[in-house]
């Protein structure tokens, strides 16, 4: 388990079912997610598992939302290169095997294209509904759906606009409206109990200065783009090919697809909008949902380049499913290969929690104090509780404490000095000097005995 | 960009980068490698012009302008010697990095001249060259030459974070805050034809009349707007309150006062306290301001000024592109940050501006009348007021003279009719500019010797020589001066995210037709302005590169001409994108408040800063209830060190030297036992300063006083008397800057000072020499005590808690 989503079940899912859609201490709790994942753990228990169920279902279904979308926009051929793209990439199921509500964004999203495409070839009013219920649960999950929701918004209106359908505007406007006010619904127990500014005004999205701002986009793309390119050497090299057509089709985009505005326009325009409206950049994985519409650009764009190398005649659709099963092979033995995805730090992690939750369970007396930086404190803290120890030991009084046990995590790049500098360890009169416990894999289980400790 | 062009543009790149790279050696290198650097760059591309001359008539081809820059860069080499100092390499090694570099640069210049003939047709070569050369200087590559350390001990104001800042801001800030608006053109129908043509229909058809009243009453609102928000209509600097000192004595009908008998306790920077009591500049702008003071409304000056050049802008644009690009110009430098910010102080930059702008606006109908009486009465404007110009800025008045008049005899030479016209011109002009010379003459002894040669010595001057307190303005200076008042005009002139030089260099490259003579004086009056400037020693820095406001106009009536030339070259999307970049860049920096970016982020800036200039006089003065008082504002003690080396008649410059380079304590000494002896005992006296004063050596031993301009070697340098000006430093919470004070002085007739309340500094024991002179008046001070909650000073009597 990794950082966020251990917090995510021992702060939310493992409370009653009112504190899990109510409290909002950290930004951590991605409100629907959180009750899906009650839900599970209410059916099948505490396994990491059983808390992953709701965001790998999502994740799954993101590959043949993924086809549904890149046929609605750029035809059948790109699509299967496309859904080929996400069913192999490391961001995804990364993401998809990551209890957050991440890949249920990313799902929202494909489904409001579908629903869009729809209603802009002429579909039933009735879609609106549709469109307003989804940005809602989409808004639910995570208040950066507004990303998401805004592209798409931003996209029907401008179609809407140059085709002059005032009347689907004005929908339009009322399935944004009713998708708001739902959302308000759904938040109302955060709103209640913790305040508004609670969503809006958190440490992790309250508006940073300019000059920070600036500064820190051109690293957050960097990380997402990185993020996107998880992998081994194989995938960075398909993945740049496929980045190339994804330009060769941004620049080709009216010839590829019957909408009269491009989503990609819509997306860059609003979200770079709303990046000056709030100035603080976000986390690269906020532009996760991107992922699907660059894979269906570079599928579509794959296949204009084939058309100019193979000359005029399209491909048949057995020949570019075949393909799209060589690309997926590729990209998915690279990416299991390279073990990318277990050996992310996104979201933070301890890799040795199981291990140390076991020794430490064996080693632990009361009167023992923990100390454990962030994020190794998450899973260990998530496997504590599988193991019933006692989560006192984090928060015990380290001026009375008989002892200390370090855990150093040198996958996070901790140290042991890092870690002592912020504790009463460091006074030599107090403790003595520092004895490996145990040495895991990747980390390491100090103790710092206190000098004349009561018995 | 067209495929074909594609290998041109790259050799373009690539003659640019071979051009940098002995610049880029030489950024660090000795004073002598720079200076042959720049000398062998000159050299070649003089010899390269000239043999484009001799061979023009028969096709020059680029081999031989490539032979003739590399001739004239190799010329170079029997400079060596003479350019060398002890600190430089051998001559052995510096002629052969001389021919080097002749390889390099002429290598540079041929594959430019090639790729130049390549992409641009003959006719719009010229203007081309300009324009790579202004991108070159000013965005990329030669900005990077100011973050290098090379440049610290040039004593350069420090612009690295400056520029950090622009290159987010140019960037990524233009990709979220302008590119998404330039995206949504993409969007395919006649959409925006159709709002295009409607939206600029509307402005079009608004009546000339309205629409310059509109311009005048615009401009005049947003110039008193930022006058007040930014500076508290007050001044804020020191040449501000100079100027103004010398309006208020020539509103007693002097040009110049008496000395006052203990000039110390007045002095600030930039007035020449004796053997007269005047500001150090030309006799122009403190006129100008002299009827502000006169109307009571000095703060209003400005800002009017600021609507009539917007007018100007707008005429000149008018009577040279059209109605449409006139309307476009006047907007552009109507919003303009760095316009507006020296339009709300009262420096004398905006009256400079104002009169070259009236003379340009004039030039266009001198061009095109026919008509005598018409011709004789644009030619006296244009020559009345570039002299009168020239009387607040000779320098600038000079350049604008310069360009202007070369091209009215341009004009005159194709047509012998306008010739007599010239000499009305001529005429015109010389009256300011001889009423300058016999004000000069009147104050300073001599019709050419200008009051800043009287404070500062002949050093301040123009050219490559030591500056006024030692430190040498060389060619490489020049160059790294120029590439900083280049680069920030991107950042100040308009505060776009797209940096206006691009802008404006992309309109000039996008000109294939033989370039307008309006373009190409434009373009003039900005260089020969930037040029010129490089070699004057002072780095002018307020609100922006200063010296350059005065070719502002310029650069930004060619900034609002991209559209037009970019409109007519491109189609679809790209001319889209030409025809709303500037409308977008203008919204976004007007109307989202980012600080430090932006127009909001710049008004903001100036409004926080200076806060110790913008203060009222004491309450109890202008109420009435003090009267007939004397009171002493507390400036820190190095201030009031320079203060007192200025009262015992050391020059501004060595004085500036000695404060810079002595250790405080050992000074203060010196300076205490030169007041001790007879005035007419000055012979010798710096000297004898030096003999006492210590050198201060910057070191781990230093003493950190409350004033962190006092430097003091080491406590064991802390004399009595050192001690007591930090104890008096001590007491105070701030201090107060006393330019403001001394403006609320009053004159008597006789031209002392007088008034109700007199405001002299406080320089500590010294002011016991005034218990004679001024016994019959109550004594405060005006200060802010240590224990204030706020920084605003209060009236305190003299001798309370000293």
């Amino acid at each position: 388990m990794r950082y966020d989503e251990s917090v995510t079940y021992l702060l939310f899912v493992r409370r009653s079912w009112h504190d899990a859609l109510s409290l909002y201490t950290y930004p951590n709790n991605h409100l629907l997610h959180t009750l899906l994942a009650k839900a599970s753990v209410s059916v099948f228990g505490d396994a990491p598992w059983a808390i992953r169920l709701p965001t790998l279902l999502a994740g799954i279904l993101v590959i043949p939302a993924t086809y549904a979308a890149a046929r609605a926009l750029y035809g059948s051929r790109a699509a299967i290169l496309a859904a080929a793209i996400v069913a192999s990439s490391g961001a995804l199921t990364l993401y998809s095997t990551n209890a957050r509500g991440y890949s249920m964004i990313v799902l929202a999203f494909l489904l409001l294209v579908l629903i869009g495409a729809r209603l802009l070839r002429g579909g039933p009013s009735s879609l609106w509904v549709a469109f307003a219920v989804v940005a809602a649960l989409g808004l639910w999950t995570l208040p950066t759906m507004m990303f998401p929701l805004g592209t798409m918004a931003v996209w029907l209106a401008l179609s809407l606009l140059i085709e002059r359908r005032n009347s689907e505007l004005r929908r339009l406007v009322i399935a944004l409206g009713l998708a708001i006010g739902l959302a308000i619904v759904a938040y109302w127990p955060v709103i209640n109990r913790e305040g508004i500014a609670a969503i809006t005004r958190n440490r992790f999205v309250a508006s940073s200065g300019w000059f920070e701002f600036f500064e820190q986009m051109p690293a957050t793309i960097g990380e997402a783009l990185s993020l996107w390119g998880l992998g081994g050497p194989v995938t960075h090299v398909v993945l740049l090919v496929l980045g190339v057509c994804a330009v060769i089709a941004l620049r080709r985009h009216a010839s590829l697809t019957k909408s009269r505005v491009g989503i990609p326009v819509a997306a860059y325009a609003f979200c770079a909008w709303l990046l000056v409206v709030n100035h603080r950049a976000p986390f690269a994985r906020v532009w996760l949902w991107l992922l699907p519409l660059a894979a269906a650009l570079a599928g579509a764009g794959a296949l204009l380049a084939g058309k100019r190398w193979r000359g005029p005649g399209e491909p048949s659709e057995r020949d570019i499913a075949i393909a799209s099963v060589i690309l997926a092979l590729l990209l998915a033995v690279s990416l299991v290969r390279s073990n990318a995805v277990l050996a992310s730090r996104d979201t933070g992690t301890y890799r040795d929690a199981p291990q140390a939750a076991a020794v430490l369970g064996r080693v632990l007396q009361p009167g023992d104090r923990l100390l454990v930086a962030i994020p190794t404190n998450g899973p260990l803290g998530y496997y504590f509780h599988r193991r019933g120890i006692t989560a006192a030991f984090f928060s015990a009084d380290e001026r009375r404490a008989n002892r200390v046990v370090a855990v150093i995590d040198q996958g996070e790049r901790q140290t042991l000095d890092d870690l002592a500098a912020r504790s009463l360890v460091r006074d030599t009169t107090q403790f003595g000097p520092p004895t490996v416990i145990s040495r895991l894999p990747g980390s390491l289980l100090v103790q710092y005995l206190r000098r004349h400790a009561s018995p | 960009m067209r495929r074909r062009n594609a290998p041109g543009v790259v050799l373009l790149a690539l003659a640019v980068a071979l051009l940098f790279v002995p610049i880029a050696a030489a950024s660090n290198a000795d004073r002598a490698t720079q200076t042959l650097t720049l000398l062998s760059l000159t050299a070649a591309l003089g010899l390269m012009g000239l043999t484009w001359v001799a061979l023009r008539q028969r096709g020059a081809s680029a081999a031989y302008l490539g032979l003739g820059a590399l001739a004239g860069a190799c010329l170079t080499t029997f400079l060596v010697s003479s350019v060398r100092d002890p600190a430089s390499p051998p001559v052995a090694a510096l002629v052969a990095r001389q021919f080097e570099i002749a390889a390099i640069n002429a290598v540079a210049l041929w594959v430019m001249v090639v790729s130049v003939r390549r992409l641009f047709p003959p006719p719009a070569r010229g203007l081309a060259v300009a324009a790579i050369a202004l991108l070159a200087i000013a965005l990329f590559p030669f900005p990077l030459l100011l973050v290098q350390p090379g440049v610290a001990p040039l004593n350069l104001i420090d612009v690295r974070q400056q520029l950090h800042a622009g290159v987010m801001y140019w960037t990524t800030g233009a990709l979220l805050l302008v590119v998404p608006f330039l995206a949504l053109t993409t969007l395919p129908g006649d959409w925006f034809e159709q709002f295009w043509s409607n939206a600029t229909g509307r402005v079009v058809a608004i009546s000339n009349r309205v629409f310059a009243t509109a311009l005048v009453v615009v401009a005049l609102a947003l110039a008193i707007v930022f006058t007040w928000y930014s500076f508290d209509a007050r001044p804020t600097t020191a040449d501000e309150i100079a100027q103004l000192w010398h309006a208020r004595i020539l509103l007693t009908g002097r040009l110049a006062l008496p000395p006052d008998s203990n000039p110390e306790f007045f002095a600030i920077d930039n007035v020449i306290d004796r053997p007269i009591w005047m500001s150090q500049f030309p006799i122009g702008g403190p006129a100008v301001m002299a009827v502000g003071l006169l109307l009571r409304a000095a703060w209003l000056v400005n800002p009017v000024l600021t609507a009539l050049t917007a007018l100007n802008v707008y005429r000149f644009t008018q009577r040279a592109y059209g109605e449409a690009q006139a309307r476009a110009a006047a907007a552009v430098f109507v919003v303009s940050p760095m316009v507006l910010l020296m339009g709300g102080t009262h420096m004398n930059h905006m009256p400079t501006a104002w009169l070259v702008t009236l003379g340009l606006a004039s030039l266009p109908v001198w061009m095109a009348t026919s008509e005598t009486p018409v011709l004789r009465r644009s030619a006296a404007l244009i020559g009345l007021a570039l002299g009168c110009a020239m009387t607040i800025r000779p320098l600038d008045g000079v350049v604008a003279g310069l360009i202007v008049g070369l091209a009215m005899i341009a004009t005159a030479a194709r047509d012998r009719t306008r010739a007599r016209s010239l000499l009305v011109a001529i005429a015109a002009g010389a009256v300011p500019v001889a009423l300058l010379l016999v004000a000069n003459w009147r104050t300073t002894g001599s019709p050419l010797r200008f009051g800043y040669e009287v404070l500062w010595g002949p050093n301040h001057s123009l050219g490559l020589h030591d500056d006024p307190t030692g430190h040498p303005h060389t060619p490489w200076r020049a160059l790294l001066l120029g590439v900083k008042y280049g680069v920030q005009l991107n950042w100040i002139s308009t505060a776009w995210p797209v940096p206006v030089i691009l802008i404006v260099a992309t309109g000039l490259l996008l000109v294939r037709e033989r370039p307008m003579r309006w373009d190409v004086l434009l373009l003039a009056l900005f260089g020969a302005q930037l040029f010129v400037y490089a070699f004057y020693w002072h780095d002018g820095q307020f609100v922006g590169p200063r010296f350059m406001f005065t070719a502002v106009p310029a650069l930004l009536i060619l900034a609002a001409r991209f559209p037009f030339i970019a409109g007519a070259r491109w189609s679809g999307v790209p001319r889209r994108i030409a025809l709303v970049v500037i409308p977008v860049c203008i919204g976004v920096a007007w109307l989202r408040h980012m600080p430090p970016f932006g127009v909001q982020g710049v008004a903001s800036e100036f409004r926080g800063s200076r806060t110790r200039l913008k203060l009222d006089p004491p309450i109890e003065v202008t109420t009435g209830r003090v009267q007939n008082a004397l009171i002493f504002v507390q400036e820190g003690a190095a201030t009031r060190l320079l203060r007192r080396l200025w009262g015992i008649g050391v020059s501004r410059a060595d004085a500036a030297r000695l404060v810079a380079d002595a250790d405080a304590c050992t000074l203060l000494d010196a300076v205490i036992a030169e007041e001790s002896r007879s005035p007419a005992d000055s012979a010798g006296m710096v000297a004898r300063i030096e003999r006492v004063a210590k050198p201060f050596v910057e070191d781990d031993e230093n003493v950190h006083a409350p004033d962190p301009n006092l430097k003091i070697n080491s406590p064991s340098s802390l004399t009595p008397a050192c001690r007591r000006e930090i104890a008096l430093d001590s007491r105070l919470r701030n201090t107060v800057a006393y330019g403001a004070m001394l403006l609320n002085n009053g004159l008597d007739r006789d031209g002392h000072v007088d008034g109700p309340a007199l405001y002299v500094i406080n320089l500590g024991e010294r002011n016991e020499v005034l218990r004679r002179r001024f016994a019959g008046r109550q004594w405060y001070r005006y200060e802010v005590p240590r224990g204030r909650p706020d920084s605003l000073p209060i009236l305190v009597p003299y001798d309370s808690t000293r």
